[in-house]
């Protein structure tokens, strides 16, 4: 028999909304609840770097800086590494090219202490996104968006970021 | 005890300068052409990353500066790593982005891009001082007697080359002038010296190549690549050059003089033009891959790039 006084229908809406809230949070719906659970969704972010600025110290700072503010934890678990092709790499050798890049990025990142693995762009789809030596692509779990973020970033901007990928 | 010697002599003679002479046949050279004898680094081993600066000493060892991990490696005669120094940082014996490698004797010679003076070490890579220089350094000799030349870097004034004696005091300088043209970096040049003090320089940005005499007189200067203008591209609002003419030159035992192309030869980077000490263009060659340096040891070994800086190769130099 269903109970049709006030009391239960208090208990219908109780139950209807603890249904919606374990939905939303399931599906990560902004303003919901966000998982406790540590195999949740997390923010992650992708640095991409212009391969061609190896050559060049000062080009790569910003990078470095950045990465002396990431914590080597989050760095492991949250970034990855893009290693975007220049213009002057030809389409022809493009396997060679991504596995000179990969060879220098382990050089390059053993003797910073850069602690995010990283793959090479070996189809250039990212050829031409980098006006500066690096920048960084964050997708945000709390807000469910992707943000573009060139480096090197403002104290605030930093800040920012720091904040979404330790979320 | 003097027939000892005199067969010594005649010993001496047949095994090194009759086939020097053979082999090199001084300036009737029609061809050169190269056989690899050695690699050094590839994708997966580690050994190099991004080498820029590569000298040789005496007993076929190797020294590279690697610029990715801010290190001075040394490699026996047969590739093999023998001991690595330096890392990231501003203190004694530590790189930000080392570049040029010189050895004379029992001393190697480094320079860092943004330093004004050259790091000295031993030939076991252990850091030994540091010689001043009143500006950056675009190229690097080792003399033999402990005095080093360099290519000093004209921002607002001419590009120079300057002897230095051990304690970096300028014993003497002469400004190449490569043609026409001003402007930053304009004047960036690569230069080698020969056993009588002559110098040869070749400019990066600039179709010329020159030898001037030790006493600052312009002997010769020669074109070869129908180049009359500079290049330059802007960046932030600095006129920059931007086609390289010539990367690097290099002598052989013989006296030959060899030259790299830059980027508006016909092979980028790969083109060696070969002449003889007075400037005739005897040939040319290719190298198998781009390379930013040529280097040619005592014994007639060229030293170039592979694999974007990956991989050091060593090859034979064949004349024909």
């Amino acid at each position: 028999m269903i109970e049709t006084g006030r009391a239960g229908r208090w208990v219908r809406v109780a139950v209807c909304a603890a249904a919606i809230v374990l939905s939303a949070a399931r599906c990560g719906r902004p303003g919901a609840p966000r998982p406790s659970s540590a195999a949740g969704p997390k923010s992650m972010g992708w640095v991409l770097v212009d391969v061609e600025s190896f050559f060049c110290g000062a080009c790569l700072e910003p990078l470095l800086e950045f990465c002396r503010a990431v914590p080597a934890r989050i760095q492991e678990d949250r970034l990855r590494g893009i290693l975007v092709f220049g213009a002057g790499s030809s389409s022809e050798d493009a396997g060679i090219r991504s596995q000179i890049v990969k060879a220098k990025w382990r050089g390059f990142s053993q003797a910073n202490d850069i602690r995010f693995p990283a793959l090479a762009d070996a189809d250039r789809v990212f050829r031409g996104t980098l006006k500066t030596g690096a920048g960084l692509l964050i997708f945000a779990e709390e807000t469910r968006t992707v943000r573009w973020y060139p480096l090197p970033l403002s104290k605030p901007r930093l800040e920012e970021v720091l904040r979404i990928l330790l979320n | 005890m003097n027939m000892r010697r005199i067969f010594l002599a005649f010993l001496f003679a047949a095994l090194v300068l009759v086939p020097a002479y053979v082999a090199g046949r001084g300036d009737a050279v029609r061809k050169v052409s190269l056989e690899e004898v050695l690699s050094i680094g590839g994708l997966e081993d580690q050994a190099l990353f991004q080498w820029t600066g590569v000298a040789t000493d005496g007993a076929g060892n190797i020294y590279v500066l690697d610029a990715m991990d801010y290190s001075l490696k040394k490699f026996g005669p047969d590739g093999r790593l023998l001991k690595k120094a330096g890392r990231k940082g501003q203190g004694p014996g530590e790189f930000m982005a080392p570049r040029l490698l010189a050895c004379s004797g029992e001393r190697l010679y480094a320079t860092d891009q943004n330093v004004f003076g050259v790091y000295v070490f031993d030939r076991e890579l252990r850091f030994l001082g540091k010689i001043p220089c009143p500006s950056l350094i675009l190229a690097l000799a080792a003399l033999g007697d402990g005095r080093l030349a360099v290519a000093a870097m004209g921002v607002g004034s001419p590009g120079k080359v300057l002897v230095l004696d051990p304690d970096g005091r300028v014993q003497s300088e002469f400004i190449p002038s490569g043609g026409p043209g001003k402007g930053v970096l304009v004047d960036s040049m690569s230069f080698a010296q020969d056993g009588d003090g002559q110098f040869y320089v070749a400019f990066l940005f600039r179709d010329s190549v020159e030898k001037w005499s030790r006493e600052g007189t312009r002997l010769w200067s020669k074109a070869f690549l129908g180049q009359k203008t500079i290049a330059t591209t802007e960046v932030q609002s600095l006129a920059l050059p931007s086609e390289t003419c010539f990367k690097d030159v290099a002598l052989d035992a013989f006296g030959h003089v060899f030259v790299l192309g830059g980027r508006v030869s016909k092979h980028p980077s790969r083109d060696v033009y070969v002449l003889d000490k007075y400037g005739a263009l005897l040939t040319t060659f290719t190298l198998p891959e781009p390379s930013h340096c040529l280097h040619i040891d005592g014994r007639n070994y060229l030293y170039a790039r592979a694999n974007d800086g990956l991989t050091l190769k060593k090859y034979r130099i064949l004349y024909d």
